[in-house]
């Protein structure tokens, strides 16, 4: 192993982990303020497929990804309406908008399949974006960094502002939060909003970064992994950094195992690939099995996670 | 018995009172209805883009003589068997299972339906009325394994590999046989992602084979993504499409590509004879890549032990 290859391989891993961190993000609110929200496949291959038309009609990746995010964002609205307005099983409608968004995803892509798109150029200055070292740092696209700045936001929203706070009152108890004056479908609301926004750009970042071109369900299940991920980091955005990138490292350990790739750790070849790829769901249920051993007031997920609101008047 | 009276009664009566208005129409060769079972959507730009040309190709080119009818996106499961058995009820006499996943639902149904002729793609398995067919994607292989060993600099060359099932481990073997008789010191980095279709995969794949020293990578799944990488990358791009992907505007013409109507107009030709020939129809009938599945895994898994 050499350094060129270290860096080639963060630049890996940092690359499969940005969708599923910002995927993971989004739902993480949605979660905190009491909403189980299952459809994040859905909502990524529809933010991946407008991102991509609105990216091919105004010839500008920014637009395409505020386009992206906006999709996401409505078909959140959706979701919304169904759980929050007409109460429906959160459980039920959010398999449902998985369901929906890829065949919605599928039909406006039907004319879209082969064509080109604009990509995003580097944000720093090329001698730094292409320098063979400084390139870990500075060579990625502009999303990896949107992904990363969010991740602070959303740590500081929750932990240190007001809204914040009422956010998480919401989740943890929607009747108190009602009866002290709050508006516990709005904030719901707002907050589902924010997930399919970041959802909508984890789907761009399929469509528009990673291979920029559209196909079916391309994301190819990476929503599962961020529901998975926003357990795995115990609903904690810091955690759910580290836990994207070490699910991103466990899936270039599986790739690298097949093509013979990690003869610098010793025995590792003897491991099967598929290890590897299950993995990421192994160690979340390990997680959730050391938390609940550790804590005995529970996982600290949310105390109102997925129950329908229903106060009294 | 009863029933086929009644068809038979009624085949006649309509026959006789379309005969003043059709005139000799009426008499024309029943039509061979063909049912094709399709693993994606024909607009995929890919393997059923490329049997749905072959398909197209019959009609035009047998007009009257054929009626097909097709059904899209379905999974290489238990579930294809019920469509299969629905195509045979419609009167399809002769049937293309379109994908390998769709081997044993072939051999299933076929047995009930002995009279229904089937054509599975790229499968080992045969019965009386099933018969296996493929394209001779090794040539274009070797062609392309032939440029890799002249081309690569380091002597490392990547496949991304779907499915480790025969017609993919054929193209595999071909690949570097053909690369070492170039560069007898080419070495193979091989990588399965278990998905014919999964563009995420295989981007991160096609970096790590170029991390590994991969300065050539050539790919059997369905996307372009390997293509887009390794353009990033600036590694030396070269990409067999094997028929698979249809994005002319952004794969570069270093790639060979087919759709399948000569294969599947052969096959047709057996079956509305009166007969089908029970083999291979690949061209040259090479049975070799059909009976030698294990050996070949075999010989792909040193290979890339080597490598």
């Amino acid at each position: 192993m050499n350094w060129d290859f270290l860096i080639l391989a963060i630049i890996t891993i940092v690359g499969i982990s940005t969708p599923i961190l910002l995927a993971g993000l989004g739902e993480l609110v949605v979660e905190k303020s009491g909403i189980l929200n299952l459809g994040v496949e859905g909502m990524m291959l529809v933010g991946a497929i407008s991102g991509f038309a609105i990216n091919v009609y105004s010839g500008n990746p920014w637009v395409g990804v505020a386009g992206a995010a906006g999709a996401g964002a409505l078909s959140g609205l959706l979701f919304g309406f169904f759980v929050l307005t007409l109460r429906s099983n959160q459980v039920a409608t959010g398999l449902a908008l998985t369901i929906f968004g890829t065949g919605l995803s599928s039909l406006i892509g039907l004319s879209f399949v082969g064509r080109i798109v604009p990509q995003f150029g580097s944000v720093f200055p090329p001698e730094l974006a292409r320098d063979p070292v400084l390139k870990v740092v500075f060579g990625y696209s502009p999303i990896v960094y949107f992904a990363l700045l969010m991740v602070v936001l959303v740590a500081w929203f929750l932990k240190s502002t007001r809204s914040g706070l009422i956010l998480r009152a919401v989740g943890e108890n929607d009747l108190s939060a009602h009866s002290i004056g709050y508006n516990v479908i709005g904030v719901r609301y707002a907050a589902i909003a924010f997930g399919g926004a970041m959802a909508g750009i984890g789907g761009a970042y399929f469509s528009l970064v990673i291979t920029p071109m559209w196909a079916e369900r391309m994301t190819a299940g990476r929503g599962w992994i961020a529901l998975a991920l926003v357990v795995f980091a115990s609903w904690k955005a810091p955690r759910l950094l580290a836990g994207a990138y070490f699910f991103g490292i466990l899936m270039w350990l599986e790739l690298n195992a097949k093509a013979g790739g990690l003869s610098f750790i010793p025995g590792a070849q003897a491991i099967p690939s598929q290890f590897w790829a299950a993995m990421p769901y192994v160690m979340t249920v390990v997680v959730l099995t050391l938390i609940s051993m550790r804590n005995r007031a529970g996982l600290n997920a949310p105390a109102c996670l997925g129950k329908p609101f229903l106060p009294a008047t | 018995m009863a029933i086929l009276n009644r068809r038979t009664l009624i085949k006649t009566g309509v026959a006789a009172a379309a005969l003043p208005l059709i005139g000799s129409r009426a008499f024309a060769q029943e039509k061979l209805k063909i049912g094709f079972v399709f693993l994606g959507p024909i607009g995929d730009y890919g393997w059923t883009w490329a049997h749905n040309k072959g398909r197209e190709a019959l009609e035009a080119e047998l007009g009257g003589q054929v009626e097909t009818v097709y059904v899209e996106n379905v999974a290489e499961d238990a579930s294809a068997i019920p469509v299969m058995r629905d195509l045979a009820q419609q009167g399809c006499k002769l049937i293309f299972t379109t994908s390998y996943g769709y081997m044993d639902q072939t051999i299933q149904v076929a047995s009930e339906f002995p009279d229904v002729k089937f054509e599975h793609c790229t499968g080992f398995k045969l019965a009386d009325n099933v018969s296996v067919y493929n394209s001779r994607f090794h040539e274009g292989r070797a062609v392309l394994g032939t440029i890799a060993g002249m081309m690569s600099k380091t002597g490392t060359l990547g496949y991304l590999g779907s499915y480790k099932v025969p017609e993919v481990v054929l193209g595999v073997n071909s690949f570097l046989l053909a690369a070492q008789k170039k560069n007898p010191d080419a070495k193979l980095k091989l990588v399965f992602i278990d998905s014919w279709f999964d563009p995420p995969k295989e981007a991160a794949a096609t970096e790590t084979l170029l991390n590994l020293g991969a300065d050539i990578v050539t790919t059997h799944t369905d996307s372009p993504a390997a293509l887009q990488i390794s353009r990033a990358a600036r590694a030396l791009r070269l990409r067999a499409g094997c028929g698979h992907v249809e994005l002319c505007s952004e794969c570069p013409p270093d790639r060979h590509r087919g759709h399948l109507g000569p294969t599947l107009h052969r096959a047709r030709q057996g079956a509305s004879g009166g007969h089908l020939e029970v083999g291979e129809h690949v061209g040259r009938h090479d049975r070799r890549h059909g009976g030698d599945v294990a050996v070949q895994q075999e010989r792909t898994r040193r290979r890339g032990r080597r490598g």
